[in-house]
């Protein structure tokens, strides 16, 4: 009867002692997603942007690659497809 | 699917020498456009240009169709494509966006004579605006042409005309000008005759240009005058156009094969032979 007690303590104890350590888990948890939030954002912050290729066919069938990423307006990439599409023609 | 695709553009592009842009979604923010207006041209008088840009090979010919607009106190000097072009570059700039059609009509207009010279009659003074891989712009007082009367004589486009030669920054230039149109102008910078001049080519044959029509319908004289031109001195462009010409992958941004290398890095330079070699 005794032993049957002991367990039975030891069994609540280790009950209330496991959601304890659930709480507190979750708390570290809550803690810390902050943290790896942040990192994460930095993270993004500092990678390279995705390509953004565009194909072209030159007058002459050659067929080149410019990133996008390369042009905030149209002027520039005018004159650097012009110039790709004379390299890979003449 | 996407090979056939490109297969195909390939041929539609090898048969019509046309450039195309085979990305679906493409878009890119247009540049912005914006002009001083000087005055309406009162004649328009159109040359063909044959110019040799590779000394090394002065058969191989490039040709322009050129316009000298003529106001009462300004004129320009453009390759007309340039016009084109910048009527299309004023339509997109009220855009959003432009698309993979739109850019397709934009890279289809070649510009072979990339300098645009005005002329501020009054003043004496040239503003001249070339494009590298930017436009650059520089000024600089009308230079005074020392010709001399030779005899010879010349039909062109109908008109009459005689022979004149002179020096200008290292070439020879024969002039045919007529006295039956009272323009003190030509092709280019040149003027200082007693008529227009129709016809006027360098002792290398380098530069050629040829009137092959005349009108009188009022055309607006402009200068492009966006903040992104690079307005600098004569000295300073030509030290410019100098280094682009050894090394235009300086200049330029990268492109890329199809298999991934990157087309130039350091590009062997492009031929160089401008019209003012001093």
């Amino acid at each position: 009867m005794k032993k049957l007690l002991f367990i039975a303590a030891l069994g609540v104890a280790g009950l209330v002692s496991a959601k304890n350590a659930e709480e507190i888990k979750t708390e570290k948890a809550k803690e810390k997603a902050p943290v790896e939030k942040t990192i994460s954002v930095e993270k993004k912050a500092t990678a390279k942007k995705p390509y953004n290729w565009v194909t072209i066919v030159s007058p002459c069938g050659a067929v080149f690659y410019l990133d996008m990423n390369d042009y905030a307006t149209s002027d520039a990439f005018w004159a650097d497809a012009h110039h790709f599409s004379d390299v890979k023609c003449n | 699917m996407k090979i056939y695709s490109v297969l195909l553009l390939l041929i539609i592009s090898l048969f019509n020498g046309q450039t195309i842009i085979n990305s679906p979604g493409f878009a890119v923010k247009p540049s912005p456009y914006h002009v001083v207006n000087f005055e309406p041209s009162s004649y328009n008088i159109y040359y063909q240009l044959q110019f040799s840009n590779n000394p090394n090979h002065p058969e191989n010919k490039r040709e322009a169709l050129c316009v000298l607009q003529f106001g009462k106190g300004f004129s320009k000097f453009t390759d007309v494509n340039q016009l084109k072009k910048d009527s299309l570059t004023e339509k997109f700039s009220h855009q959003n966006m432009v698309n993979a059609k739109e850019a397709g009509e934009m890279l289809n207009i070649h510009i072979n004579y990339p300098t645009i010279t005005v002329k501020k009659l009054a003043d004496k003074e040239l503003i001249v605006q070339d494009r590298l891989r930017d436009v650059y712009q520089y000024e600089e007082k009308q230079p005074v042409f020392n010709w001399k009367l030779e005899k010879g004589e010349r039909k062109i486009l109908g008109y009459t005309c005689a022979k004149a030669v002179a020096n200008y920054r290292g070439r020879t230039y024969t002039a045919w000008f007529t006295k039956e149109i009272a323009i003190n102008s030509g092709p280019y910078i040149f003027e200082g005759l007693p008529g227009l001049i129709l016809e006027i080519e360098d002792a290398k044959n380098d530069f050629h240009f040829v009137a092959v029509g005349i009108d009188r319908k009022p055309l607006p004289i402009y200068i492009r005058d966006e903040d992104n031109i690079f307005k600098v001195s004569r000295e300073k462009f030509r030290q410019v156009q100098k280094a682009y010409h050894d090394n235009p992958g300086f200049f330029h941004g990268k492109a890329y094969n199809e298999d991934g290398s990157v087309i130039i890095t350091k590009s062997k330079p492009l031929p160089f032979n401008p019209i003012e070699l001093e």
